[in-house]
């Protein structure tokens, strides 16, 4: 189903269609706060309060605008920056907006979503591709993937970089 | 490729077998389905009436927003207080300092007590404010004390745990859960034998609330337990209902749950002032004010909505010693390329973009999307911007730079600020 009629449900009182719409968004989103506000539990409490006050604001939802997930992105922002703020905490140096900015969920072709994945699989050591789709696929964080490999959030930061590394040196 | 495009990507590439956590969605749909619980009553509304209250609702700070917040995580009290014990602490809030501030608004400096410590402590009226400066200090402490009352009846009332949604199979049976109605500052309107009615909610566009009282109610008077003799027809007061809703998990594996339960009274609280004070528009005339980013010597609006000008340069030169700033201000110079604006401290800063932003706003877009609210001189205008962390410039054409009207509001229609 389009989004757009999603949310139509939605408005009309199909509240249950909602759900669709969290579990489409949610590993995202929370990456995006998690980078803003630099730490995950935040990260995942601002995320939910996004949500909900997505929800809330829904009928305001202009879909002729912008998309449901620039919209609940920025809100997702708005928040994150009164939560710096209230926490008394400094905007990070790493810009705001510019997460906002690139962390938008992008429309990528079929062909190159196929050739990431690829790519994602053939990651050696084979952690490596493990990590990144627990990440970003799964939505595990960082502790939960040092408990699982029982090693530090700093390795599993390590690795990450280095699986990176390696995918943009493929994709390039 | 920037680091974060490639998350982007990455996440974009998520194949359709991975499962979202179905525990974060449950607890988003659970608090979801709450607030539907009230919100149910508005799509039974005619249309007009639906619209002006949706379009109230959204402007609502959290302790007006019908207040379902689930079951608060410990139970403090038992409730057995004696008559003289304070229930909770009495906000005090006091002026230190009164001006007209450079943009010509009234602002005041309040120092409080017994309020959210979070809250600011600088406030400006709004544009087209409903009420004068004097009685900023007043609807600041209404405003605290409708929070302390929510705090104090969640903690009295809400379940001592969330039920245990994300355990439950699919065709369940069903998990009750206590839900807790704060509402809005109100008026009394009418006491009967067994019932009271409510007034001053359908200044929202609620239908009058009419509750059964039974023995069990507690009536609170200046913060302390009292009867019901003291709380008279017409005075301001705020009421707390609970409700059992019960939710299980359907066969399709979602949440379900019944969505108008009754609700019973289980406290009035007459208010410490006049009702006036605790009115929802009053408390949206103001603004908090706050030290702008990188900018300690200037106050910037907290919070509110904008209208994007110009979004440029990536992440160009944001390392290092580079932070981001931000100014807010009023225009006072428009000059193609250059948009000069004045500051809280009375200082100009001079904002260059690569195009003419402005005069491209208000031919194409002010019009058509935002209400004519076009950029003229006065506007209030704010500026994001990557800058050395020591450099004060005034000069502003950071390669990487936001430029926004602050507006009071988003909704419909668009209002500067």
């Amino acid at each position: 189903m389009k989004e757009k009629d999603c949310i139509a449900q939605i408005i009309s009182g199909d509240t249950e269609r909602y759900r669709e719409l969290v579990d489409r968004y949610q590993t995202g989103l929370i990456i995006h706060c998690e980078n803003i506000l630099k730490d995950r539990q935040e990260g995942e409490d601002v995320a939910q309060e996004a949500f909900i006050k997505a929800y809330k604001n829904l009928s305001a939802f202009e879909a002729e605008k912008a998309s449901f997930s620039t919209w609940l992105y920025r809100i997702a922002t708005n928040l994150c920056i009164d939560t710096l703020r209230k926490n008394k905490r400094k905007v990070h140096v790493k810009d705001i907006e510019f997460h906002l900015e690139a962390m938008l969920p992008k429309h990528v072709e079929q062909e190159e979503i196929e050739h990431i994945r690829k790519l994602v699989a053939e990651l050696e050591p084979p952690k490596y591709a493990e990590i990144i789709k627990a990440y970003f696929w799964e939505g595990k964080s960082y502790q939960e993937l040092a408990d699982f490999y029982n090693t530090s959030t700093g390795t599993i930061g390590t690795w990450m970089s280095r699986a990176k590394l390696q995918l943009k040196e493929k994709l390039v | 490729m920037k680091d974060l495009d490639f998350d982007a990507l990455l996440l974009a590439a998520k194949p359709d077998d991975y499962l979202a956590d179905t525990k974060f969605t449950d607890t988003v749909m659970q608090k979801v389905q709450h607030s539907e619980i009230l919100l149910s009553a508005v799509r039974k509304m005619d249309v007009n009436k639906k619209e002006t209250f949706i379009m109230k609702f959204k402007h609502l700070p959290r302790i007006a927003i019908v207040a379902i917040a689930l079951g608060a995580l410990v139970v403090v009290s038992t409730g057995a207080y004696a008559a003289y014990q304070l229930l909770w602490a009495k906000p005090e809030v006091h002026v230190i300092e009164s001006k007209t501030s450079v943009s010509g608004r009234d602002e005041v400096l309040l120092s409080t007590s017994g309020c959210d410590t979070t809250s600011s402590t600088r406030y400006e009226l709004k544009k087209g404010a409903t009420i004068e400066a004097d009685r900023i200090s007043a609807v600041v402490q209404a405003h605290c004390e409708l929070q302390a009352i929510e705090n104090w009846a969640q903690q009295l009332y809400g379940d001592q745990a969330m039920p245990g949604l994300n355990g439950l199979e699919n065709n369940s049976k069903p998990v009750r859960q206590t839900i807790v109605v704060t509402s809005m500052a109100t008026h009394l309107q009418m006491k009967q034998e067994n019932s009271l009615t409510f007034a001053g909610l359908d200044t929202y566009g609620w239908p009058k609330n009419t509750l059964k009282a039974d023995k069990n109610v507690k009536y609170i008077v200046d913060g302390k337990n009292s009867t019901a003799d003291e709380i008279k027809e017409g005075d301001p007061v705020v009421y707390v209902a609970t409700g059992n809703i019960s939710m299980t998990r359907n066969q399709n594996g979602s949440i379900d749950t019944d969505n108008n339960p009754e609700r019973t009274l289980v406290a009035v609280i007459k208010l410490s002032m006049p009702f006036e004070d605790y009115d929802q528009f009053a408390w949206q005339s103001l603004s908090e004010r706050e030290t702008c980013y990188g900018n300690p010597n200037d106050d910037c609006v907290a919070g509110g909505a904008s209208i994007d000008l110009y979004m440029g340069g990536g992440n160009a030169g944001i390392s290092g010693n580079t932070i981001m700033k931000e100014i807010q201000g009023n225009v006072v110079g428009l000059n193609k390329y250059k948009t000069s604006i004045r500051s809280s401290s009375g200082t100009i800063f001079t904002v260059t973009t690569p195009t003419d932003v402005i005069s491209d706003y208000n031919i194409n877009k002010a019009g058509r999307y935002y209400n004519n609210q076009e950029v003229i001189l006065g506007s209030s205008i704010s500026v994001q911007y990557a800058e050395d962390k020591n450099a004060q410039a005034t000069e502003i054409s950071a390669s990487y730079m936001r430029f926004q009207i602050e507006l009071v509001s988003k909704g419909d229609p668009v209002k500067a600020y």
